[in-house]
């Protein structure tokens, strides 16, 4: 977390307007919900609408498009100046390097490792980071409408979903491992083929493309395995997830329109919850998948950042460490 | 005559590295060429290995004029070992069939028999990439070791030692003596002090080659 502070520590101002937007968003659609439900059941009632009902409606979901439109600009806006700071970084740090340095590391697959981590953080921010912001928003917010609205549907629908998001979590972890092993079976590959470009005069005066040539075709055959047995397990514990996805729905529907049939819940509000319900059981189902999203960028994004760190940087960091 | 050069020339681009340069080293010679950075003489021993094709000139490396044929009768050891990512006994074999005894034969002349006996896996400990678990001076005495399995006729140096401090450099200088033990051997280098015992020093000096005053 604390390299995700350094990287928008300029643009504070831009980020806080985001979330404020985000915020704002979130809140216009739950007062659109609010109303929704009152026109619903106005009409149940055969009450009819209510013009004022009607013009709250629409002024909340301009408000809400305005916000949510807002917040899609400050939002690339961070992003887009986040990773250009980053690249810059990238670019100084490179530049000041002793060339007699760069040569001795490899310098050019260095880079090329970095560019492919920058390329993974710069999606990451551009695709999920502001979406993850907006996710746990529209979580938290939702959460607590649903709560204030009807405590009791709220627990008794998300109660299982608590199960599955520990199924998702613990199928999630076995899919990590799964792909780590073959990240590291496509690692050992490319380090062949590597090899292969690199040691180029050892190879031909030793003819050892033979010996080269079966080593990358094992490598190949490895991480095809690898690959298979991970989109297999991945295939068989995504599809019981999918499964298992339509519960807090069908639960709601049950508990939900048994209260309705006794009066405890109004029709609108049924509406509404199972509106709403995808924004906290969706994210809390697939809670795992978010977190891992967001430590595999935190991760990227400090081996590109202490990669990136100058001397001065460095020092400063043992200075208020003691190290 | 084991290796001759004649009037060899290269550029990279416009700039000319090697202007017809003529060498004759006779069969188990020992030849060092003295030159500063940059001055052509790893380019010269690349076209004595034939990794790069001569386009003006002559070139005959133990009876071979075609760079596929030259490249089977050199052994070659360089600035960095140049490892695969494989267990030794393949850096040493580089894939081909090779009998054990000569593999340790080749192992123990390069001075790495102690060591490698030490490992867990022995000869079928893994290298990592570049060489990556082993220090300088063993990651280049491997190197050694497949030079002297390959059982080259000509052996080429360049600057083996240079990355390595002085002790290390001692021990990799006594485990070369066996490997260029009754071969042919052109070694370059900017220390003089490594080649001082050999038979002939040339200085390699804006593309040309001279004898050495003593």
């Amino acid at each position: 977390m604390t390299f995700v502070f350094k990287l928008f520590q300029n643009r504070k101002g831009t980020v806080l307007l985001t979330l404020l937007c985000c915020v704002g968003s979130v809140v216009s659609t739950l007062l659109w919900n609010k109303n929704l439900a009152v026109m619903i059941d106005g009409v149940q009632a055969g009450s009819g609408l209510e013009g004022s009902c009607v013009a709250w409606c629409v002024g909340f979901l301009v408000t809400a498009a305005l916000f949510q439109g807002a917040m899609q600009f400050f939002a690339g806006y961070a992003g887009e100046y986040a990773v250009h700071d980053l690249r810059m970084r990238l670019a100084r740090v490179t530049m000041r390097r002793d060339y007699a340095d760069l040569a001795k590391e490899n310098s050019a697959e260095l880079i090329s490792v970095q560019q492919n981590e920058m390329e993974d953080i710069n999606r990451y921010i551009s695709d999920n980071l502001f979406t993850l912001c907006t996710t746990v928003v529209n979580f938290v917010f939702n959460l607590v409408f649903l709560l204030t609205q009807n405590a009791k549907l709220t627990l008794l629908y998300l109660i299982p979903v608590a199960g599955m998001a520990v199924y998702t979590t613990l199928s999630g972890k076995v899919i990590y491992r799964y792909t780590k092993r073959e990240q590291e079976q496509q690692k050992k590959m490319n380090g062949v083929a590597g090899t292969l470009l690199s040691l180029f005069p050892v190879v031909r005066i030793y003819a050892a493309e033979g010996l080269l040539k079966e080593s990358y075709r094992s490598r190949i055959d490895g991480w095809k395995n690898a690959v298979v047995t991970q989109e297999k397990t991945k295939a068989r514990l995504m599809s019981v997830s999918g499964m298992l996805s339509c519960i807090p729905l069908v639960l709601l529907m049950l508990v939900g329109g048994r209260m309705v049939f006794k009066g405890t819940l109004s029709i609108g509000m049924l509406y509404v919850f199972i509106n709403l319900s995808g924004n906290v059981s969706g994210v809390m189902i697939n809670i795992s998948v978010h977190l891992a999203n967001f430590r595999r960028f935190c991760g990227n994004l400090e081996r590109v950042w202490e990669s990136m760190e100058t001397e001065g940087e460095r020092e400063h960091e043992c200075a208020v460490t003691g190290d | 005559m084991s290796v001759l050069l004649r009037e060899i020339s290269f550029s990279y681009g416009e700039k000319k590295i090697l202007d017809k340069i003529s060498l004759t080293v006779r069969e188990k010679e020992h030849i060092g060429i003295l030159g500063v950075s940059g001055c052509g003489k790893s380019t010269l021993l690349k076209i004595l290995a034939g990794l790069y094709p001569v386009k003006e000139g002559f070139c005959e490396v133990a009876g071979e004029c075609a760079p596929e044929g030259i490249r089977k009768q050199v052994a070659m050891v360089m600035q960095t070992p140049g490892l695969f990512p494989l267990p030794i006994r393949e850096n040493i074999t580089c894939g081909h069939p090779m009998a054990e005894e000569k593999v340790w034969e080749a192992v123990r002349a390069a001075q790495l028999e102690e060591w490698v006996r030490e490992l867990p896996d022995g000869l079928d400990s893994l290298v990592g990439e570049r060489g990556g678990n082993l220090s300088g001076g063993q990651a280049q005495r491997i190197a050694i070791a497949r030079a002297i399995a390959k059982d080259a006729p000509v052996v080429l140096l360049d600057e083996p030692t240079s990355a390595l401090d002085g002790e290390m450099a001692e021990a990799l200088l006594r485990a070369m003596d066996r490997l260029t033990e009754g071969k042919t051997v052109i070694h370059v280098t900017h220390r003089e002090e490594t080649i001082q015992n050999y038979d002939r020093i040339l200085v390699l000096k804006e593309g040309k080659l001279f004898e050495k005053e003593s």
